[in-house]
């Protein structure tokens, strides 16, 4: 879940060095992967045309094949078709593809076949990583994508053991569902979980049959765009985290669900592509949001820890803590909705709330009036004066006969059964019911529970896309970067690695980039921002490089340190924006070495 | 004016030894006695170190019990000078006695803090005997030292207090009480100048006589087999004597520990001292021959020699001198007219002396008074302690006698008033 720890488990773990063999014919995308696998320790060799690859492949072996799918000579599906035809299943490699085009690919699924794995360009560097180093394959060859023509038809139509059927007038609907477990193959998606998740707009729905934990249903999080779809519980296990809970719908009611997904639609039409396609569980969550129209609400639910749930299908957990970042960066607003007490030790808030002891904490307490005897002055609990039904005085033997005129009872006191302790004010103390822990009712820490909407400025992200918020909003992220600039920045970070030099790397983004647009036209911005990055060229100096990307631009500064660059920034901008007509709103940050790390 | 006093001065000077005795016989009889006594004591026990009797040889656990109404302001201080004894209670135990006050808050929040151990509230007032029990019932100290909300405490105090207790006959030792605001009226000073002299080396030559020390309820520690086989603290007014008396009829001897000491407020307004007077007096005299009256009785079982001479001594120098004096006046004035003036100055001044004397003592034996500032006031208190005094005692005895007026204090709940038999 979150990037940076996966992205620094790779780069720590110690992994055996594989035999490579890259067929690819761009040379960026040849030099980079080239970089990157012997950086890592693998032996790397790199063909440029089908025929040489088949020749390497006959000649060595290998353990690993990534082969671009549109070479020359021979495309990759013939030379992965021509090694297996002559050499059988023994020893084969792996076989990865790398395609731009998945859409096509997938609609070909025969063709797949031969494949151990998919990978889709352009790449993410980890997911390289994974795959070579054998951790992960993207699309399991296990399953020899029997990626049949999905109609919407024949969504029902396999029902698996120990799942509910689903209701007819549901099915009527005609959506088209992703099915959870059917759909769902254990830890990976099946092929038509992966289209889906691909290309969502082709589904309308996830329906879960079986009951299934949170933790089940998390390939509904992990994989691309899937939080996308509206949740349908037909087991009513999930509750009000499921966006509709349709176990108890009746026929007439089946308009609930066709509300459901045509808002969803409506919704995800609006939904920039950043956000959709983004792998940060904060920008899902956002957009699940979005997409339900409804905000992020609490509703108590006793079998949770914190007592509440949400109305996503996630930990509650998980929730809260993107929900305060969230809220910290301005995405969401959050309203009070209740306060509970938590374990400071395992976080729970299911605790049994008791009147007890302050000396021994046990619960087991019994009230007794005091009685205090006028005659001498003996005060002490009724318990010291009974004899059988009668009132005998402990200190003067007197029978108490009257009260008000022999005796009467001025207050209360707890007696501990256990500890035979006395006090006219028992403390209030907490059981944590899940960990045993016991709290003071006045020390035990509280926790607030809030239910949350999104900003103004969250609706903008929403729609308008990263172009509008600079880049704060996650850390850098090497894949997302021009590959020319990752090609610098490798030798950079070598130098680095290697001498120390050092480097800075500065990310430009256009805040009022969407406004320019709507007053003054694409045209206009599109200018300015070229002029900007003309003005920045001559700010800096010969050795330092501006590379122009799709919604960012970023310039490499050589031998810079960047705590100076980030000191002198102000500078920077205030120079290079001079002769600008147009305010672009430039937000620039800084990345040292340390980041890449 | 003057000429008056120089020819008393000379009537006096003519005067045969017997004629002075026949002049000044009630100085005589009822004055001089008691300063001896006084000056004995002092002169046998020397230094602040008396009655050391063996030594503690288990640590005994102690406990403090402090009962209060209404004394939400005062507890935490009262409570923090006991965490500051050099010798720390095992535990504390307070009470608040049907206080209408945020005292239960008070104590709730202290119970938290960790400053007390034990808390008990009541919603109705008991009295402070009544309230006293419940904390001693609920404590679980071998020796109970048992303090007023409105007091504090020397560090030593507690440390010197439960010393004797290594005397196995000691059933409860009084610590000595200090006037805190000496200097807040003249009423006040001359309490203070009382409390060192009276008090504090009074109860040092009582000790020593073997007389009735009044445990004070202000500050005294019990041994808990003593107060439990008494039945603990009975109806008030005057609670405190009348525990000492049932302590000592039950066999216990009481000490006194002048270095034991503790700092209460005393009034200081005049109309506040004799209210608080009155009802000190009517208790006394309410206890010892109302509810006490056997003891001097030779045909019933609680009667003792020891106690039957102790009340005679109570009834001499207390009750017959207070009510002697206005006879003594009347007389005087009668025989002499004007020379009385002369007679009774020079009987003062001989008081003065003896009053500077017992001073002096007090100041030596209690060093923690700041008697120096103390010293010119002097003068003040002899003619306070010896005239005023008297005709407050005397007016208290006869309310007491003639209107049984202590059943209208309400330093006890009307509740107990009416049921209280003697
Ligand atoms: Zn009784
Ligand atoms: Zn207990
Ligand atoms: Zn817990």
């Amino acid at each position: 879940m979150a990037h940076a720890q996966t992205q620094q488990e790779v780069v720590q773990r110690k992994v055996p060095a594989q035999r490579v063999l890259v067929a690819e014919d761009n040379v960026v995308t040849k030099d980079l992967l080239e970089m990157l696998l012997t950086q890592r320790g693998h032996q790397v060799d790199i063909v440029t045309d089908g025929k040489s690859a088949l020749e390497a492949l006959q000649n060595n072996s290998y353990d690993v094949v990534l082969m671009d799918f549109h070479l020359p000579e021979l495309d990759g599906l013939e030379v992965a078709a021509s090694f297996r035809d002559t050499n059988g299943a023994k020893e084969a490699p792996r076989f990865v593809a790398m395609t731009s085009d998945m859409k096509g690919l997938l609609e070909h699924a025969a063709d797949c076949e031969n494949f151990d794995g998919i990978m889709p360009k352009p790449f993410d560097l980890e997911d390289v990583c994974r795959v070579i180093e054998g951790q992960e394959m993207p699309l399991s060859g296990e399953t020899p994508v029997p990626v049949a023509p999905v109609g919407k038809d024949k969504a029902a139509q396999i029902p698996a053991k120990s799942t509910t059927p689903i209701p007819s007038h549901i099915q009527k609907l005609g959506y088209n569902f992703l099915r959870w477990p059917d759909d769902f193959d254990g830890e990976r998606l099946s092929a038509r979980g992966l289209q889906a998740s691909l290309d969502n707009r082709k589904f309308d729905a996830i329906l879960v049959r079986e009951r299934a934990s949170i933790d089940d249903l998390a390939q509904i999080w992990t994989t691309k765009s899937l939080f996308s779809l509206p949740v349908i519980d037909l087991t009513g296990a999930l509750g009000k985290r499921a966006d509709l809970d349709g176990s108890k719908l009746s026929t007439a009611e089946s308009d609930q669900v066709t509300r459901l997904v045509e808002g969803f639609h409506n919704r995800l039409a609006k939904l920039h592509d950043d956000v959709l396609l983004s792998d940060d569980i904060g920008d899902k969550l956002l957009g699940h949001i979005y997409l339900t129209g409804c905000g992020l609400k609490p509703v108590y639910d006793a079998q949770e820890k914190g007592f509440v749930c949400y109305n996503a299908v996630l930990p509650s957990d998980v929730i809260e803590q993107e929900a305060k970042k969230l809220v910290q960066s301005e995405f969401l607003s959050q309203s009070f909705f209740d306060r509970f007490p938590q374990c400071d030790r395992c976080q729970s808030s299911r605790f049994n709330v008791r009147e007890e002891c302050p000396d021994c904490n046990s619960p087991n307490i019994v009230e007794q009036a005091y009685l205090h005897h006028f005659v001498c002055a003996y005060q002490g609990p009724e318990s010291d004066f009974r004899q059988g039904d009668d009132l005998v005085c402990p200190k003067c033997r007197q029978e108490l006969s009257h009260f008000s005129i022999d005796y009467d009872k001025p207050g209360s006191v707890m007696v501990c059964s256990t500890c035979a302790h006395a006090t006219s004010e028992p403390d209030v103390g907490l059981l944590c019911m899940d960990c045993e822990a016991h709290f003071d009712g006045d020390t035990v820490g509280a926790t607030d529970v809030f239910s949350y909407a999104l900003t103004d400025r969250a609706y903008a992200y929403l729609e308008t896309g990263r172009a509008l918020l600079g880049r704060k909003r996650e850390a850098m992220r090497f894949a997302e970067l021009p590959v020319e600039l990752i090609v610098a920045l490798n030798a950079e970070l070598k130098r680095f690695s290697d001498n120390n030099t050092p480097f800075a790397l500065v990310d430009i983004s256009y805040r009022n980039k969407s406004e320019i647009d709507h007053e003054h036209g694409p045209r206009q911005f599109d200018q300015a921002r070229d002029l900007f990055l003309e003005n920045l060229d001559n700010v800096l100096r010969k050795e330092d490089t501006i590379v122009k990307g799709q919604a960012y631009d970023f310039a490499l500064l050589r031998e810079t340190d960047p705590q100076e660059v980030r000191d002198g920034l102000e500078d920077i901008r205030t120079n290079a924006s001079e002769v600008l007509r147009l305010d672009l709103g430039v937000v620039m940050h800084v990345y040292g070495p340390e980041e890449f790390s | 004016m003057v000429t008056a006093l120089t020819d008393g001065l000379s009537y006096l000077s003519a005067q045969s030894l017997a004629s002075l005795a026949a002049l000044f016989w009630f100085t005589i009889v009822f004055e001089v006695p008691r300063y001896t006594l006084s000056f004995v004591a002092a002169a046998l026990t020397g230094g602040p170190k008396t009655q050391s009797v063996g030594e503690v040889r288990t640590r005994p656990r102690v406990s403090v019990v402090v009962a209060g109404h209404n004394e939400a302001d005062s507890i935490e201080k009262c409570v923090r000078s006991l965490l500051e004894q050099s010798r720390r209670p095992d535990e504390i135990v307070a009470v608040s006695d049907g206080s209408s006050d945020n005292m239960p808050a008070k104590l709730a929040d202290m119970k938290r803090r960790g400053l007390v151990d034990q808390v008990h509230c009541t919603d109705l007032r008991a009295g402070k005997s009544a309230a006293t029990n419940l904390g001693v019932r609920w404590s679980s100290g071998d020796i109970i030292i048992n303090v007023d909300c409105d007091c504090s405490f020397d560090r030593h105090a507690f440390k010197h207090v439960i010393e004797p207790f290594g005397d196995p006959e000691i059933g409860a030792v009084s610590g000595n009480i200090l006037a805190r605001n000496p200097g807040a009226s003249l009423v006040a000073t001359f309490q203070a100048i009382e409390y060192m002299i009276s008090i504090s080396l009074g109860k040092q030559a009582d000790a020593l006589k073997e007389e009735v020390v009044c445990v004070s309820g202000a500050f005294g520690a019990f041994r808990r087999e003593a107060l439990d086989g008494v039945g603990g603290i009975d109806v008030g007014g005057g609670e405190d004597l009348d525990l000492t008396l049932r302590l000592r009829e039950a066999g216990w001897r009481i000490g006194f520990r002048p270095d034991a000491i503790c700092y209460t407020d005393v009034p200081d307004t005049l109309s506040g001292f004799i209210k608080q007077r009155f009802r000190w007096e009517r208790d006394a005299l309410r206890l010892r021959y109302r509810k006490h009256m056997d003891i001097m009785n030779p045909l019933t079982p609680r009667f003792s020699v020891r106690e039957l001479f102790h009340e005679l001594d109570f009834i001499f120098f207390h009750v017959i001198a207070a009510a002697m004096l206005p006879f003594y006046l009347l007389w005087l004035f009668a025989t002499y007219g004007n020379l009385a003036f002369s007679i009774l100055l020079a009987a003062q001044i001989g008081l003065l002396v003896f009053d500077g004397l017992a001073f002096v003592l007090a100041a030596l034996k209690t060093p923690k008074a700041d008697s120096l500032r103390l010293l010119p006031f002097m003068p003040g208190f002899s003619i306070f302690n010896g005239g005023f005094m008297r005709f407050v005692r005397l007016a208290a005895y006869l309310q007491e006698w003639i209107f049984n007026a202590s059943d209208q204090d309400n330093y006890v709940p009307e509740k107990v008033r009416l049921v209280r038999r003697w």
